[in-house]
């Protein structure tokens, strides 16, 4: 088992006359909490839509537990335990907040046409999923809301549905794309404790896109800085801090 | 994707003996015709780019497919068959089209004054949008009581009508919908709901006018003369005469002649018209020339439009990022209204073709409709350009399909309607960004 | 069921009711063509209501039906059950075959593509050579009834218009079970967000697909029930308003609620049969016939505009992961955490 989970060789892709991602190399041990930083338009999210599987590369590689997950379809890397959050929380707006939830477990027969009917066959596996959804959003503190249309919830509440969804299967690896964005510093603190509790305790490896450092660098173990479309600094909060060319970065940008 | 595209090429090539000896045998005798088939393809592909533009413009700026389009065609083609008709009756003005000429035009002028006036607040170009339009319609009736219906009377008020339709369905139903949010289902879905209205209200007027004034106007001949012209290649020199001439016996036959020696206009006699070989080369109406000429002139307007003018610039670059566009300062609303009128008028014209080259009738707009969508698939959705080669490439495969299907058996070109959308399916299957795919994007 | 719903759902029976009153043929053929459209609705509401497909050829697939059971039963006798089996895998097919390379493309090209199925399919159909059985232009004759044995038209007709609402009751179950199962949720969320439904793992390609196939398999056997109802099949009956039509039944309805797709199919056909009396009793100057699809244009229009959930608003997927949740509620679990959110 390799002590990275996760390796971004050299992968390209350019929109148009666009370029986008331009040569990134990254890797994330196992286990760990690795942030993405970045000023606007570095090509972070964009990173985070070819390691999912929403673009395909122009180039370059991405390794996920050891196999090639190049090109797949997000469906088939979800199934194999990396998951990803969106920064801007996408409901299944027609459904209540306790349905999305559940609608991102894993295996659940009852999914299927021809073994849906007949209810005896997913009832019990169903019920098991239900109470895991119970579980994670009482952890999340959106229990209360469960009933609510996942439409009329607040926008911090729906990033806790996203980060509830993502549990649902177990993951190996989180992709986290802001998941306190919007959110008010003390609620932002707690989805923070929250995620590094469950990185310590149950191993889920995250990389972060954040962009505020402060928050960032009390919970994080590395740190990978792109630039347009590259990686152009990476190391531990306290050396990223120190990087003149990071300063510089977000100087300049500034 | 690779292998399916491998299965359908080879039980493509695989059944192709199955009736390649038939389509051969029937190719040997079509080959002479191309020339017809391809003057045929010219106008065909005019009448479908007319359509087919429309929904590209459209596309470009709402993002959704216009199921409504083909009606709104229908409508500037029911406009000017009833004013070429019945503005005139018997020698007499129509009181009832004077009566609309005249409230068109008034009515024209208020929305213009009233433009003038609130030009400052923001909503007046919507005011601008409508109030020209009407008071065209306006002009080009009463100028059609006065002085009759002129080809480009009818042009233009067909133009004013399907494009005065058009912007309503934007305003009155797309505009409402996309401030709640409606998704791009709903939007296509209401479209169908305004395709609807629209042909069924025409309907409703082709029974009123059969019921109350024992006029037919459904599945007419349009009414308007047509010279048909025939043309032979003789001795490296082609020669066009005006075959309607020769219809009604005339002795100096309008003829043309281009050759080695220049371009002539003589006159034949009706001796030397029955000198010529029985079968003219290719035969051709002035419909071939009209739409011809006016597609030309559309396409080097649209051309110069969007490259030179400031609105032009403006539209491509909402179609490209309307929220950019607005930050820029860019009044994206008046460009919406400007393509919904554009996108009108130009079906408006095409139904007008339509109409002659077949006749009037509600359904008209929605049979077109179908194959309108096939040549815009065939170009890529949105794609300028590609709209305009896909209509013709697409109406020679019908041209050339339609003198196949005749050779091998003529109870078959019931089947022609089948061509455009076997092609459109066929596009689905292996390459659904259509044409415009294949040219290199602009950075 | 929501108020409106419940409110109009007993006008609708008691409408029917005074119609059975008066002349019982009627009333039966007023309940089969319920039974039709509502089965066909159903079969769009799981296309569109649920899963969010834009199926615009709806009534192709239904012709597809029809006529693959008339011309088994009409030329081959084949008996009803088989043809109704085979109307269903034949509009399958042809499902599948439009599905494949459309559904994994924008909505525009699915909509496009269904549309133009249906009208290949009716141009098809009135190409056939009217020597044939198929019947060109002429039609298809020659359908065998499958109560043929009952010597009462009557008791045949109600033989029928009960197998047609069994076929229906049959087709609202299965509806049910699928919506109130976790596979109702995963097409309510290709509905609601497909790359979100993607991102936790769906493949929605297969769902899409699927959806589409059986939704038509479905319109085939409504086709098929037609048939041998009419004993008698036209090309030009198979025109693409009969799809609005169903589609204005869903919109009012109620988009993902079986139970409100069919009030909406009632309410449309009650529409439709009542301006029918009345225009023997009040002159307009209007075509009725026009002007009621003049009013489908209207109603779809005004329904997105201003009640786009229908008459009877979408309920919550209901499986038994509801009982965990109250459970959960009772023991306290579901106190608001103390002070305001953000």
């Amino acid at each position: 088992m390799s002590d990275y989970i996760l390796e971004v060789i050299n992968v390209r892709k350019r929109f148009g006359g666009v370029v986008a991602l331009d040569g990134v190399n990254l890797k994330v041990k196992r286990g760990s909490m690795t942030a993405l930083i970045g000023p606007n338009g570095s090509g972070k999210t964009t990173l985070f839509n070819v390691i999912a599987g929403v673009y395909k590369p122009d180039s370059g590689k991405v390794i996920f537990d050891g196999t090639d997950i190049t090109g797949w379809p997000p469906e088939k890397i979800y199934h194999r335990g990396l998951v990803r959050t969106f920064q801007v929380p996408r409901m299944f707006k027609g459904m209540t907040v306790f349905e999305n939830v559940l609608t991102a477990a894993k295996g659940n027969p009852g999914e299927r046409f021809s073994t849906s009917p007949l209810r005896r066959i997913w009832k019990a596996i169903e019920l098991k999923i239900a109470e895991k959804a119970v579980d994670i959003m009482e952890l999340l503190k959106i229990l209360h809301v469960a009933r609510n249309l996942s439409s009329a919830i607040s926008g911090g509440q729906m990033k806790l549905v996203e980060l509830a969804r993502g549990l649902m299967s177990d993951p190996k690896m989180l992709l986290l794309d802001e998941p306190a964005a919007g959110v008010n510093p003390t609620l932002a603190h707690e989805i923070f404790t929250f995620l590094r509790n469950l990185n310590r305790e149950q191993g889920i490896t995250m990389l972060i896109i954040e962009h505020r450092l402060d928050i960032l660098f009390d919970y994080v173990d590395y740190v990978y800085v792109m630039h347009r479309g590259k990686v152009v600094a990476e190391g531990t909060p306290e050396e990223i801090v120190e990087n003149p060319v990071v300063v510089d970065i977000y100087l300049g940008e500034a | 994707m690779s292998n399916k595209r491998a299965l359908i090429l080879a039980l493509a090539l695989m059944s192709a003996p199955l009736y390649a000896t038939s389509v051969l045998q029937a190719f040997s005798k079509v080959v002479p015709q191309l020339p017809q088939i391809v003057l045929d393809s010219i106008m065909l592909g005019n009448l479908y780019f007319l359509i087919a533009i429309g929904i590209t413009l459209t596309f470009t700026v709402a993002k959704f497919a216009n199921f409504a389009h083909g009606d709104v065609a229908t409508v500037g083609a029911y406009a000017a068959y009833l004013l070429y008709n019945f503005a005139v009756i018997g020698g007499i003005v129509n009181g009832l089209a004077l009566e609309l000429g005249i409230i068109s035009t008034l009515g024209g002028l208020v929305l213009l004054a009233l433009w003038y006036a609130l030009r400052k607040k923001g909503f007046g170009n919507t005011l601008l949008a409508l109030g020209l339009p009407i008071l065209l319609t306006g002009l080009a009736v009463l100028f059609a009581c006065y002085f009759g219906a002129n080809l480009i009377d009818l042009i233009v008020i067909a133009a004013t009508t399907s494009g005065i339709t058009s912007l309503l369905s934007y305003l009155l139903v797309y505009k409402p919908l996309k401030e709640r949010n409606a998704s791009l289902v709903q939007l296509m879905v209401a479209s169908i709901g305004v395709a609807l209205f629209i042909r069924y209200a025409l309907y409703e007027m082709t029974w009123y006018s059969r019921t109350y004034y024992g006029t037919e106007i459904a599945y007419q001949n349009f009414g308007m003369p047509i010279t048909s012209y025939q043309g032979w290649f003789i001795n490296g020199t082609l020669i066009i005469v005006n075959a309607t001439a020769v219809l009604y016996f005339m002795n100096k036959i309008p003829t043309l002649k281009i050759g080695a020696g220049g371009i002539k206009l003589t006159a034949m006699s009706m001796e030397e018209y029955y000198k010529l070989p029985p079968q003219p080369l290719i035969s051709f109406t002035d419909l071939y020339i009209w739409s011809t000429v006016t597609v030309i002139v559309i396409v080097l307007s649209l051309v110069l439009l969007f490259k030179k003018t400031k609105i032009g610039k403006a539209w491509r670059a909402v179609a490209d990022n309307p929220i950019l566009a607005a930050a820029c300062g860019i009044d994206v609303e008046s460009v919406i209204n400007l393509a919904w009128l554009v996108a009108g008028a130009l079906a408006g014209i095409g139904g007008l073709f339509w109409a002659m080259r077949t006749q009037i009738y509600p359904e008209l707009g929605w049979m077109v409709l179908l194959n309108a969508f096939a040549v815009a698939v065939l170009g890529g959705l949105g794609s300028f350009w590609g709209t305009f080669a896909a209509s013709y490439i697409l109406a020679f495969a019908e041209q050339l399909g339609v003198s196949i299907l005749a050779a091998i058996n003529p109870q078959y070109t019931g089947y022609r309607f089948l061509i455009p959308f076997s092609v459109f399916l066929l596009v689905l299957y292996i390459k659904p960004e259509g044409l415009a795919s294949i040219k290199k994007r602009r950075a | 069921m929501d108020k409106v719903g419940l409110v109009l759902g007993i006008i609708v029976v008691a409408i029917i009711a005074a119609f059975a009153s008066i002349n019982t043929g009627y009333a039966l053929d007023l309940i089969f063509f319920i039974a039709f459209y509502a089965i066909a609705s159903l079969s769009l509401n799981l296309e569109y209501g649920y899963t969010g497909l834009s199926d615009f050829g709806k009534v192709g697939f239904i012709a597809v039906g029809a006529y693959t059971a008339g011309v088994l039963s009409a030329a081959f006798n084949v008996p009803f059950p088989l043809c109704v089996l085979a109307a269903a895998l034949a509009a399958a097919a042809v499902g599948a075959f439009i599905g494949i390379p459309t559904v994994k493309l924008r909505e525009d090209y699915l909509g496009m593509a269904t549309i133009i199925i249906g009208e290949m399919i009716r141009i098809l159909l009135r190409n056939t050579p009217t020597n044939s059985v198929w019947g060109g232009v002429f039609g298809l004759r020659g359908i065998k009834p499958p109560f043929g044995f009952i010597k009462d038209p009557l008791a045949r007709q109600l033989a029928y218009v009960g197998l047609s609402v069994l076929i229906f009751g049959l087709t609202y179950w299965l509806m049910e079970r699928w919506g109130n199962s976790p596979l109702g949720r995963v097409l309510k969320a290709i509905r609601d967000d497909e790359l979100a439904a993607r991102s936790v793992g769906k493949y929605t390609y297969r769902y899409k697909l699927l959806s589409i196939t059986l939704g038509s398999a479905i319109a085939g056997i409504a086709g098929a029930l037609y048939a041998f109802y009419f004993l008698y099949l036209n090309p030009d009956t198979f025109i693409p308003l009969i799809t609005f039509i169903i589609w204005v039944m869903v919109i009012i309805g109620g988009m993902a609620n079986n139970a409100g797709v069919i009030l909406g199919t009632a309410i449309v056909i009650l529409i439709n049969r009542l301006t029918q009396i009345a225009k023997d009793y009040i002159k307009l100057p209007l075509e009725p016939n026009y002007f009621q699809a003049m009013l489908v244009g209207i109603l779809i229009i005004l329904f997105l505009m201003f009640r786009p959930q229908g008459l009877v608003p979408e309920k919550p997927v209901n499986t038994p992961a509801w009982r965990v949740l109250e459970e959960a509620e009772r023991e306290g679990r579901a106190k608001p955490p103390g002070g305001e959110e953000e």
